[in-house]
């Protein structure tokens, strides 16, 4: 048996005995190192003449290039080994409790009030803010409800002096817009509003509204039509049926009160709807000619459609909630179940 | 208001179930809310809109229907006999506005007895109770033409005359409800030769009212003032089916068939003998004529219907029209519509046109999508900053509260802000809504405290609203923004509570809500918000705890405070477990948020190093960094303590304190010798300024 046979054999042994990846490196070092077996031989290369050199180096080049695959090989299966014993070892208890990342929930009114707004300020409709607390002249008079009008009684009041009051509606809004701005304009005006009645399960004394007012040259009742078929329709979902009936509003005329088909018994009757298969939605009608004259718009060139609607009835609806004051208890375990709505814009 | 299906069917042939009257009385504009079964016959239940007194009848309902269904409306049949010579009484008007027409008519030799049942029935299922016939009859005409009647016993009267007039200062008057009022000029009252024998239009003297002797009556049927009724009305807290009516506004031409159709019943029902009317109406009925320019049909409703089309669709509603005038070139076509004596609410052109819509039908316009215009853009800064609020404390976790803007005067109380007083409704609904809240604290405090009570361990809520309260001068206002007059203020904020730990985990000990939790929440908030600067000072909030709460200051200005509940208020809202608030001035906020110009991330390495010093108990840890900050703001970027420690390593008194600085220089990398000459500076301002001995 020749040296290179030997020292071949001794290699493949080395190569076999090796356990781990460290093992193996050690016999890298021990042939191929700088002090190496197979490197010293290689190096005295040097010292022989032309024709063993060739002899030799061709012999320790091809037990090199040997080595070197066979390293590598083995590297790749012990690597892999050592892998899958890492991972048999690094196991977890996944069914263990996670931890808790805390999560709020917007409130159902105001996140319905927000989807609300969103919808018309997807069409075009600008936001407006006005105060809760308002002057006798914005709540009634420039709304065509002047002192001594039966309309009063439809909207009792909290007063905290003669005319001082809290807000009935939303609509005094539009007064303070119309003020401010001259036609065209589109706005919708979000917030809170109070009425001195008694509290159930479908009456609250206080409750949100979103109001809206739109404003030009050749609006008509088919607008106020489209527009709040639109909205109804993304709000509640495209097949649900809506209908429009005469209603009286001293601030609009035509006046009509809007109703939507049941959610709950698609408009067979149930208790939610009374039976009648529709639940009232929203109050609307074309703005009335005496309030264009209170805010000094000319009623002969412009006309506008106005709309109010009721925010809780909307998140009953909605929610599936049929007794309102429990919007108001704020108890956590109802909240926590409101789903956040995912936002586009 | 409640009416009778069979009695409709009298006055209309329905030949249609009840339902499917109620559907088309519902899509006139005339709501059924309920359908009942009594007896033989359905109650339906309408709620009339206040602009249609003349629905307030059977025979109004009748007339809509009659006109919704195309069918003909049969008024009951009047046969009655007027005697001559029994008229003995003079009746006198002197305050024509606020009676333009009154009808006396004398019946003499009544019998009053109980109603016949056929009629005590229908008042009963009309919610009324069976009196006696005569008083019965006057209600049924109301229930069946609307115009409200009266019945006098003649015998009660000092004299045969009767007046319509102002009540004289001093005047008393018992009312049916047997309440004595004093009245004044106010009042219209209608009187005898000596004193008030009912409050005109809304309710009769006890002492003239229709008894069992009763014999001989006057019957009244008038019309009066619907402000001065009203007012009167409301002035004593009296509402009746007649106030109702003539507050809203009761047709001329009711006032003498009902006469005449009561007058015949008391006949009939009551053997009465009854005499020819006598009235008094100065003024005669002259009819409303209205211009209805077709153009307008179009422009307000968006259907186009041409000048035979709109006749053809008024005259269902009994309106007249004149023939049109063919329209000149130059002239826009214009109908003359002649409004009927029972429609008090159409006056103007507008009126008209909705009357044209409701008989169209709102169902058969058209739905178009309008073509709006491009407008500016205009949304409330304070909406985004509000919507943000919500959306950072709910992502730290709190539930978005809904409370009411109503308290009671003790929970209102100490969350006043200094020097101001509560604003309150003159009209509260009870005494748990007496005031208006000056904070939200209090509604979230009750309920929070409520989930505590339901065993729910911990509570995080927040809150975005508005609050109010009444400045100490009520006479001046200098507020701009939202403040409103008469000393009243309305402010928005935003505000959360809470209570209990963290949600605890198998992994990590319970970890407790405490102050530095809300501090924190505060700073996570101004980040969110692009606020930077804030301070945190000593608070005299009175609703926290002294001790363990801080005003946070913005620009040196107060803009909101955070701490414990007073342990003094405890009693309004116990807790097993401490109870920690806060609330900010969203308007402040709004004053301070801005757009911030980015920097591009830092191009030089940065260089940690720690510092520890001893000091003063006292010495307040802000002090620290503020000296860190003014002797080397530039290079020092950041300071995070991540160590307080007191113990026997330090002396007593003493706190020790560790610090991680950051330092970086924006143009190039600082050096160690650099480095160790910053640390110098800092320990020795922290010395010389706080005594602070390095560790």
């Amino acid at each position: 048996m020749s040296d290179w046979a030997r020292l071949q054999e001794e290699v493949t042994s080395d190569l076999q005995q090796a356990r781990t990846t460290s093992e193996l490196e050690a016999i890298r070092v021990k042939y191929l190192g700088r002090k190496g077996r197979l490197t010293e031989v290689l190096r005295s290369l040097a010292k022989l003449s032309e024709g063993q050199r060739r002899l030799v180096g061709q012999e320790a080049n091809a037990l090199r290039d040997f080595l070197e695959s066979a390293l590598t090989a083995r590297r790749q299966a012990l690597r892999q080994k050592e892998l899958e014993q890492t991972l048999k070892e690094e196991r977890l208890d996944v069914t263990l409790p996670p931890i808790p990342f805390p999560l709020g929930h917007r409130h159902p009114i105001t996140q319905t009030l927000s989807e609300v707004v969103e919808i018309f300020t997807h069409m075009g409709f600008a936001i407006a803010d006005g105060p809760e607390l308002e002057t006798d002249y914005y709540n009634f008079t420039a709304l065509n409800i002047p002192p001594d009008h039966p309309a009063r009684d439809m909207q009792d009041t909290f007063y905290l002096t003669e005319e001082w009051l809290l807000r009935t509606h939303t609509s005094p809004v539009q007064i303070h817009v119309m003020e401010r701005q001259s036609p065209p304009l589109r706005i919708v005006a979000p917030g809170r509003v109070f009425r001195h009645e008694a509290i159930d399960a479908s009456h609250s004394a206080v409750f949100h509204q979103v109001e809206g007012l739109a404003v030009d040259e050749g609006i008509s009742f088919s607008d106020l039509k489209g527009t709040l078929s639109l909205f109804v329709r993304h709000c509640f979902g495209p097949s649900v049926g809506l209908r429009f009936r005469p209603s009286y509003f001293p601030f609009t005329e035509p006046s009509a009160e809007v109703d939507v088909q049941c959610l709950l018994c698609q408009g067979t009757g149930c208790r939610t709807c009374g039976g009648s298969g529709w639940i009232e939605m929203l109050g609307a009608g074309m703005v009335h000619p005496k309030v264009f004259e209170a805010v000094h718009y000319d009623p002969e060139r412009y006309t506008g459609f106005a709309f109010g609607l009721g925010v809780e009835r909307i998140a009953m609806l909605k929610f599936g909630v049929e007794d309102m004051r429990l919007f108001y208890e704020n108890d956590v375990r109802l909240l926590e179940q409101i789903p956040r709505r995912w936002a586009w814009g | 208001m409640k009416v009778l299906f069979n009695w409709l069917n009298e006055l209309v042939p329905l030949d249609l179930p009840p339902e499917k009257v109620a559907q088309t009385l519902t899509l006139c504009g005339l709501e059924v809310s309920q359908i009942e079964s009594r007896g033989n016959d359905t109650i339906l239940d309408l709620e009339v809109t206040p602009n249609r007194p003349d629905c307030m009848s059977h025979v109004g309902i009748a007339r809509e229907l009659a006109s919704a269904l195309r069918r003909p409306l049969r008024l009951p049949e009047i046969r009655l006999r007027e005697l001559p010579g029994i008229e003995t009484i003079q009746i006198g008007v002197k305050d024509l506005k606020g009676c333009p027409r009154y009808i006396g008519r004398v019946i003499r030799e009544v019998t009053v007895a109980p109603s016949p049942p056929w009629l005590a029935q229908r008042l009963l299922y009309c919610g009324f109770r069976p009196i006696n016939n005569v008083v019965d009859v006057t209600n049924y005409v109301l229930l069946e033409a609307g115009h409200p009647l009266h019945a006098f016993d003649l015998a009660r009267f000092a004299g045969p005359e009767l007046w319509v007039r102002r009540a004289r200062k001093g005047e008393t008057l018992k009312a049916l409800d047997e309440q004595e009022r004093t009245l004044d000029d106010q009042v219209l009252v209608i009187a005898d030769g000596e004193r008030p024998v009912a409050l005109a239009g809304i309710v009769g003297g006890e002492e003239s009212a229709v008894s069992e002797d009763t014999h001989d009556l006057l019957l009244e049927s008038a019309i009066f003032d619907p402000i001065l009724i009203r007012r009167t009305a409301r002035r004593f807290g009296i509402r009746t089916e007649s106030s109702y009516r003539f507050e809203r506004g009761v047709g001329w031409q009711g006032t003498a068939w009902a006469s005449q159709r009561a007058a015949a019943l008391l006949q009939d029902l009551a053997g009465g003998k009854v005499s020819k009317a006598r009235g008094v109406a100065p003024n005669p009925w002259s009819p409303v004529t209205i211009d209805l320019r077709i153009a307008r049909v179009q422009q307000l409703l968006g259907v186009a219907l041409d000048s035979a089309a709109v006749a053809e669709n008024l005259r269902r509603l009994q309106f007249t029209i004149e023939p049109t005038k063919p329209a000149a070139m130059s002239q826009p076509a214009t109908l003359r519509v002649t409004v009927p004596a029972h429609r008090v609410d159409v006056t103007q052109e507008v009126d008209v046109l909705e009357e044209l819509a409701r008989v169209y039908g709102y169902h058969e316009i058209p739905v178009r999508y309008p073509r709006f215009p491009a407008l500016e853009v205009t949304i409330p800064p304070l909406w985004g900053i509000e919507q943000l609020c919500r959306e950072v404390l709910i992502g730290l976790g709190h539930q978005e509260a809904v409370t009411n803007s109503f308290l009671n005067q003790a929970q209102a109380r100490p969350f006043l802000p200094v020097g101001a007083a509560g604003a309150v409704p003159l009209n509260p609904l009870s005494e748990e809504w007496a005031a208006l809240r000056p904070s939200l604290l209090p509604g979230l405090l009750s309920c929070v405290t409520t989930n505590l009570r339901r065993q729910v361990p911990s509570v995080r809520l927040c809150e975005v609203g508005r609050v109010f309260w009444r400045e100490g001068n009520r006479n001046h206002d200098t507020n701009g923004g939202l403040g409103v007059g008469g000393g009243l203020k309305e402010g928005r904020r935003v505000a959360w509570v809470l209570a209990g730990d963290e949600t605890p985990h198998w992994m990590a000990p319970p970890r407790p809500i405490n102050f530095y939790a809300l501090t924190g929440m505060v700073s996570h908030l101004f980040t969110a918000l692009g606020i930077s600067g804030h301070e945190w000072n000593a608070t005299l909030a009175p609703w926290l705890h002294p001790g363990q709460s801080a005003d946070v200051t913005l620009n040196g200005e107060v803009i909101g405070a955070v701490g414990q509940l007073h342990p003094g208020l405890t009693s309004l809202w116990e807790s097993p477990v401490p109870l920690w608030l806060a609330e900010l001035d969203l308007e402040a906020l709004g004053r301070s948020v801005s757009l911030r110009q980015l920097k591009p991330p830092p191009r030089f390495p940065s260089v940690l190093r720690d510092l520890a010093i001893v000091l003063d108990e006292a010495i307040p840890y802000g002090q620290v960094q503020q000296v860190l900050h003014t002797v080397e703001g530039n290079l020092l970027e950041k300071t995070v303590l991540f160590d307080v420690y007191r113990g026997p390593q330090v002396p007593k008194e003493k706190k020790s304190l560790t610090l991680s600085l950051t330092f970086r220089h924006s143009e190039r990398t600082l050096t160690d010798r650099e480095i160790e000459q910053l640390l110098q500076h800092l320990r020795e301002a922290l010395q010389k300024q706080l005594g602070a001995l390095p560790r």
